[in-house]
């Protein structure tokens, strides 16, 4: 009995410096649980600033709900969440990444479910892009954005990349390329996931000496300056560029349009599920999803989010409406380290 | 002089609106050591580094045995530099500094090897020849410089500061090696330094400078005995300077004194006397030889003669050397007062502009 | 006795900057090491092995060893270039005595202010289709098209605009330190400038140009912006595929075996040259 005393006092201290040296590692754990905080983990830039200005501060700062965002780029990010997969409390709420990341991110059993009772905005959801585990936040449907002065018949289908006329002239932006690849399979097949069949159609584009970019910034000079005319990328770009005073416009493939989905998702070592799940409903209200039509000309995903006046004009979708087609994420990642090493060769031409 | 070997004429380096060095003039005979010496910053070294090419010249010209070398880059003058920090190839064995010039000159090998063995012979380094500058002490990287420069067998040899970075002990032997292996080569060389002593030691004839300008060219004798200006005077060996009125051509009034002259000179206003501590002698103030008073106001034992500092009236401090076998001055106690007295040789003059005035015996001598 | 608390404070003193390195350097390589022997898995990202596969799909495959041959050629010739171009522009600012020194000095700091991305896209607008070089070939003969960018070429010149500095500067405290009475001595024992430079400056500069040259190997071997900026999606370096594989194919274990073989390359060509260039100094 007698020395029992010591030991209990030096597994106390013992405790305490656990906690202690715990602290500095897990800051926003024990913030979001004392005060309603939550951490988003989102890329930087317009989006971010976006998601302050449209969902942080009108919506959730009345509800007591403080947002801190934790800026990087989505691979780091994900490295993050990741790497944190063991631990029962992680420090991130709500991840924003591409619907694709989401799929794979859920697979790994990383990802909350989710479903109207946490998120009730999910029934005005579009029902093509909507998932159990990832809500889509904006899209973009791809459409082929052309050079109005020097392109006088805009493409119409994925075939007509192909033709003479655009030869050594079209721009495929290698960071998208497995998005080129299902638009490809979708106008020869009508299944934008039969990768296979599209191949040979993405190896003529590639060794007629058509131009490729490895970042989205490389894309604008190019079809400015005349080295391409043509290329498949998101309306959303066709928009900013035309806002940066580029004479470009869209031309959406007969076939239908592969849409490119934003997403958000709740982890599930989240340390506030609860106001996890009500930033998400708060990112689905239509004036945060209008802010993000306006500003960065991507679609909204609820049907409640209707466009007015000028921004309508500019994201409206032609008249018959397009098919949108969303990926099958479940095939897309099955074949995409085969499609990248391909994809890699065929670029390399050795 | 008919027999000039290396010529310069009107010498003139200028930095910008300064000018480091002014219209020298030099004649040097062939075989002839003759050392440039001066306070730091006189343009001696600048003068040396116009003579190597180092250094482009203003203005002047080079002549060696006739032929201009100003114009000629550093690499076709063929004179022999010895450097004050030595400046050896570290990366090069002793053998393969020494023979550096020679593989420059694209000599034969045989050739290379005979001179190389000579040279490490002269300067007694043959057993060094396979080690690296680091691994000799500074005596012996020093002859390696020697010997590097001597290899060529240049036209002249320039030695800049040589023995500067040597322990004090080494200098006066290495200042004979350089001398006796000069001499036995025949070398024509021009040498560099601020060191009196050294310059004494080694040169044929000395020049020296202050503020780019040439003071004085001679012998030591020369220089010692007929100084040019008071500069040379206070510089060579060492001058006591009293300013005073020359009045009647043999009184020299200072302040609170008159000094009696020994010689009489034919002219009159500001001068300046210069009297060597060694030339002069202390004895008693009613001595009829004194030619001023003055008080003790020191007096050091230093081992060849008494160093006594003494005050004139008009507070100008003179240094005598008193012979220490039966002089006079361990009789004076500090703020004893004691006469000065000189002779006719050792009595100088110079006028306000710092040039030498005759004197003759006095009339009434 | 007097011994033990010496030592004691010696280690006091070193420990902690010991237990930085280790933890900054060591521990994340060793994290890396163990990573590139796991097996990949789609639905796991990671599965715990030991396996060498990673390793033997890099070294088998022609296509990725070809990656790393062109990495390997661009950093030789960037290196190559850099000691050729750095070596006379710090010559000229090491012996420079003019006031302008100091400026020619901060010209070649003030390029290490802007980041290596921002310099490649300042490249993309020179080199680029409709950029400066096109426009003056266009103007020069109408009709005619100049684009340099997406090629060896422009990769070379964007990773040798950002390697330059580098060299320049180790060069020039190197050749700082090089009494220039040696070369006065070189001089005046008959050399022209040429063979003062082969006999003298050159191997008194080597191990200089052997840390410049291994400094901005170990860059150009690693870039990643450059190459894929200014190269673009066709010519591949191992940075961007690396990167690849670890942020798109969330590859990590094959990412960190490209990772191990990217830093073997370099550290064995290193220490060779390094080597090589201490035996000849040596030697010499």
């Amino acid at each position: 009995m007698t020395d029992r005393q010591p030991g209990a006092s030096r597994r106390q201290l013992l405790g305490l410096g656990a906690a202690a040296a715990a602290l500095p590692f897990m800051p926003h754990v024990a913030r979001a649980q004392a005060s309603g905080r939550i951490v988003v983990s989102t890329w930087g830039g317009d989006y971010a600033n976006l998601l302050g200005s449209n969902i942080d501060q009108p919506l959730l700062a009345p509800k007591n709900i403080e947002v801190t965002q934790d800026v990087g780029t989505e691979p780091a990010r994900v490295a993050k969440l990741i790497a944190q997969r063991r631990l029962p409390r992680g420090n991130v709420d709500v991840i924003c990444t591409q619907a694709p990341q989401a799929y794979d991110l859920n697979e790994a059993g990383l990802l909350e479910p989710l479903d109207e009772s946490k998120v009730p905005n999910m029934r005005h959801l579009l029902p093509e892009l909507r998932t159990g585990y990832a809500l889509p936040h904006i899209f973009s449907p791809q459409i082929f954005i052309y050079n109005t002065e020097r392109v006088q018949a805009p493409p119409k289908t994925f075939g007509d990349l192909l033709a003479d006329r655009y030869k050594g002239k079209v721009g495929l932006l290698d960071n998208s390329f497995i998005y080129i690849v299902m638009a490809a399979a979708l106008a020869k097949t009508g299944d934008a996931m039969n990768f296979d069949a599209a191949k040979p159609d993405l190896e003529k584009l590639v060794r007629d000496g058509n131009k490729t970019y490895t970042v989205t910034d490389a894309f604008a000079p190019a079809l400015r300056s005349g080295e391409i005319d043509v290329g498949p990328v998101w309306q959303a770009r066709t928009i900013f560029w035309q806002k940066a005073g580029l004479p470009v416009q869209s031309s959406f493939p007969t076939e239908g349009s592969v849409v490119y989905v934003s997403s958000m998702s709740v982890p599930k070592n989240s340390p506030n599920k609860a106001a996890a799940f009500a930033y998400l409903n708060a990112m689905l209200e239509p004036s945060a999803q209008r802010g993000f039509a306006d500003s960065m000309g991507y679609l909204p995903t609820s049907s409640q989010a209707t466009l007015e006046g000028e921004v309508a004009r500019r994201l409206a979708l032609p008249e018959p409406r397009p098919k949108l087609v969303a990926p099958d994420y479940a095939k897309l990642s099955a074949a995409r380290n085969d499609l990248n090493d391909w994809w890699r060769r065929l670029l390399d031409g050795r | 002089m008919t027999d000039t070997y290396l010529r310069i004429q009107g010498l003139t380096k200028r930095f910008g609106a300064s000018v480091a060095v002014r219209d020298v003039d030099l004649d040097v005979r062939q075989g002839e050591l003759v050392v440039l010496l001066g306070p730091s910053g006189c343009g001696k070294t600048t003068t040396l580094r116009m003579i190597a090419g180092f250094v482009e010249a203003s203005e002047g010209r080079i002549l060696l045995e006739g032929q201009d070398y100003a114009g000629l880059p550093p690499y076709r003058r063929e004179m022999g530099m010895v450097f004050q920090s030595y400046a050896l190839f570290p990366h090069m064995t002793v053998a393969q500094n020494v023979t550096f010039g020679l593989r420059m000159r694209k000599l034969p090998r045989p050739e290379i090897e005979a001179r190389l063995a000579e040279t490490l012979d002269m300067v007694k380094l043959s057993t060094m020849a396979e080690r690296y500058p680091r691994q000799l002490s500074g005596g012996q990287q020093q002859r390696v410089a020697l010997a590097r420069a001597l290899a060529i067998r240049p036209k002249v040899l320039l030695l800049d500061e040589p023995l500067s970075n040597l322990d004090a002990n080494l200098r006066q032997q290495v200042a004979r090696e350089i001398r006796a292996l000069q001499r036995a080569a025949g070398l024509t060389a021009l040498m560099v330094t601020h060191d009196q002593d050294e310059a004494m030691m080694m040169a044929d004839r000395l020049v020296v400078m202050s503020d780019g300008l040439v003071q004085q060219v001679g012998t030591q004798e020369e220089l010692y005995e007929r100084p040019a200006n008071t500069f040379v005077a206070r510089f060579i060996g060492h001058s006591n300077l009293i300013r005073g009125m020359l009045e009647g051509g043999e009184r020299l009034v200072i302040p609170g004194a008159t000094i009696g002259l020994a010689g009489h000179y034919d002219s009159s206003g500001d001068c300046t006397l210069a009297i060597r501590p060694e030339r002069a002698r202390i004895c008693a103030p009613d001595d009829p030889a004194a030619r001023i008073t003055a008080k003790v106001e020191d007096a050091t034992y230093v081992g060849a003669h008494v160093e006594v500092l003494l005050v004139l009236p008009d507070s100008t401090r003179v240094i005598l050397h008193d012979p220490t076998d039966g002089g006079a001055a361990r009789r004076f106690a500090p703020g004893d007062l004691a006469g000065i007295a000189w002779d006719l040789a050792s009595e100088r003059l110079f006028d306000d502009a710092g040039a030498p005035l005759a004197a003759r015996s006095p009339v009434h001598a | 006795m007097s011994r033990r608390p010496q030592g004691l404070t010696a280690g006091m003193l070193i420990g902690p900057a010991t237990f930085l390195v280790l933890g900054a350097l060591v521990a994340p390589l060793a994290l890396l090491a163990r990573y590139s022997l796991n097996r990949y898995d789609r639905a796991n990202f990671m599965v715990e092995a030991l396996t060498p596969e990673n390793y033997l799909r890099f070294l088998d495959d022609p296509f990725y060893t070809g990656v790393l041959w062109t990495t390997l050629s661009i950093a030789l010739v960037t290196t190559t270039l850099c000691l050729l171009l750095g070596f006379p522009i710090a010559y000229r600012l090491a012996r420079s005595q003019s006031r302008w020194k100091s400026v020619g000095v901060l010209l070649v700091i003030l390029p290490l202010f802007i980041g290596s991305t921002v310099r490649a896209l300042g490249w993309m607008g020179v080199l680029g289709r409709g950029g400066l070089v096109d426009s003056v070939v266009g103007a020069v003969s109408p009709g005619s098209s100049f684009p340099l960018l997406y090629t060896s070429f422009a990769v070379v010149v964007g990773i040798l605009s950002i390697n330059l500095p580098y060299m320049v500067l180790t060069l020039q405290s190197v050749i700082e330190g090089i009494d220039s009475r040696i070369e006065e001595a070189a001089d005046s024992l008959g050399a022209d400038p040429s063979r003062r430079f082969w006999h003298v400056v050159l191997p008194l500069a080597l191990p200089g140009l052997a840390t410049g040259g291994v400094l901005v190997f170990i860059l150009a071997m690693n870039a990643y912006a450059t190459p894929l900026l200014l190269g673009g999606a066709r010519f591949q370096m191992m940075a961007p595929m690396l990167f690849r594989e670890y942020a798109v194919n969330n590859n990590w274990p094959f990412a960190a075996a490209i990772a191990f073989i990217l830093m073997i390359t370099t550290l064995t060509l290193t220490a060779v040259s390094s080597a090589f260039v201490q035996r000849r100094y040596k030697a010499a």
